[in-house]
């Protein structure tokens, strides 16, 4: 059995545009009616959000306008690629290297478990 | 179909529901009030509302794109066509075979778009709102959808032309049967009443909008206009879903009883419809709203998932049971 009909989609894009006209003229009259719409300025703010359109942080103006999670991340990515490249410069072949190498993530392991709890 | 009555009929249908929802907003308001020993705001305070929005100014926040703005106009307009296939005391107008899935589609579709317009405004607040809007959204569907499913099913067993239609509930009463199909029913019915309750986000489930908490969710940035149409399209919704519901548990009219054909009616029929969804909203909306709080998002997806779920399946089982005669 077939679930639906050969012009039924037709039918529910026909109801959708109506409802699409009563809407917009709906909108259009609020526009009209209402007292207008205020898309700049200071009072666009984005409710409580803690916004700051200085972008200054008390003891931090030296990064001004360079906080926001993309350059956090990326100085994450370029602080542990300059670490392996410290260790790649100093590294000698022997074994203590390894050893110490073994050290360091066990104690960065154990670092994140007493941080994380 | 004659289409020309259909579209006349969709735009008249449009107008009466606009005018009942917004009515029982405010009914509602003033019974919970007087359930509260509160005054409460007068009878048309929505009315008020919604004119009062469409005249205030709209603030575009800043960080907004395009889909802020077109947000409220999509949701109103899903809503209208919506009512085009919403049983109400008769077969929806643009009744077809599957016009079942399309109600669930558009129904659903309501939520989503809610969520695309708060994303849109970039506010965390309103990211919060849709984010649980998005998880009751995905947990409050499958126990109705089974239930819905389940009762489909058993009438198609009993025998209707169109299994996966609205129109079907008006054939066939569900509650006709043996006594283990009453159960099974009845079981389902609660589902359908709980489900109801977290599409309209009342009691228990007013996570995704909880005013003293993440101030109105999803909503948060919304003023004017933009607010008058959302809020436009969720009495809307709420009417239509309350209509599914009495559409599958409370078919009967009295049109025929009365002797009455033609226009009055679709008249009759249409009111007691009415009638009937301002009792199955009074029951599933200000009863529950009033002597329930807001549960937190981890509680209502439990809620769901184990106990509505767990019911719809053992209504579901009892119905097939019964239908399949396997104790006779």
């Amino acid at each position: 059995m077939k679930m639906f009909g050969y012009w039924d989609a037709l039918y529910f894009v026909y109801a959708f545009i109506i409802g699409l006209i009563i809407s917009y003229i709906l909108m259009k009259w609020g526009e009209k009616a209402s007292m207008g719409t205020r898309r700049v300025g200071a009072g666009t703010k984005v409710y409580l959000s803690g916004e700051d359109e200085d972008e200054v942080i008390p003891n931090f103006e030296h990064i001004q306008g360079y906080f926001i999670g993309r350059h956090v991340m990326w100085g994450l990515i370029r602080g542990i690629n300059r670490v392996f490249i410290a260790f790649r410069r100093e590294h000698t072949g022997l074994l203590t290297d390894y050893v110490s190498y073994l050290l360091i993530t066990v104690a960065i392991i154990l670092g994140v478990l007493i941080v994380w709890g | 179909m004659n289409i020309l009555y259909a579209t006349l009929g969709l735009i008249a249908l449009y107008l009466y529901v606009s005018f009942a929802s917004l009515l029982w907003e405010g009914l509602d308001r003033k019974l919970v009030a007087r359930m509260q020993r509160r005054v409460g705001p007068p009878l048309l305070q929505p009315f008020y509302d919604f004119l009062k929005l469409m005249s205030k100014e709209s603030i575009i926040p800043r960080h907004a794109n395009k889909f802020y703005e077109l947000a409220p106009v999509l949701a109103l307009a899903v809503s209208i066509a919506l009512l085009a296939y919403t049983p109400m005391g008769f077969a929806p107008l643009f009744a077809t075979k599957g016009d079942v899935i399309v109600f669930i589609y558009l129904l659903t579709l309501i939520g989503f778009i809610r969520v695309l317009g708060a994303i849109s405004s970039g506010s965390p607040y309103a990211r919060i709102g849709a984010q649980r809007e998005m998880i009751i959204l995905v947990s409050r569907e499958v126990p109705m959808m089974l239930a819905l499913f389940t009762i489909l099913w058993r009438l198609n067993h009993l025998g209707v032309e169109k299994p996966f239609s609205l129109a079907t509930f008006y054939q066939r009463n569900v509650w006709s049967g043996t006594p283990l199909a009453l159960i099974g029913t009845f079981i389902l019915l609660f589902v359908f009443l709980a489900w109801l309750a977290s599409e309209i986000e009342v009691g228990f489930f007013d996570i995704p909008e909880a005013e003293t908490e993440v101030a109105e969710g999803p909503m948060a940035e919304y003023s004017g206009r933009h607010l008058a149409l959302f809020e436009l399209s969720n009495a809307l919704k709420m009417f239509v879903s309350a209509s599914l519901v009495v559409a599958i548990f409370l078919p009967w009219d009295i049109s025929a009883y009365v002797g009455l054909s033609g226009i009055s009616a679709l008249v009759v029929d249409i009111l007691f419809h009415t009638f009937k969804v301002f009792v199955v909203l009074f029951i599933s909306m200000s009863i529950f709203r009033a002597i329930t709080g807001r549960l937190r998002i981890t509680h209502a997806v439990q809620v769901f998932w184990l106990r509505l779920l767990s019911a719809a399946i053992i209504g579901s089982l009892i119905l097939a049971i019964d239908q399949l005669g396997v104790i006779a």
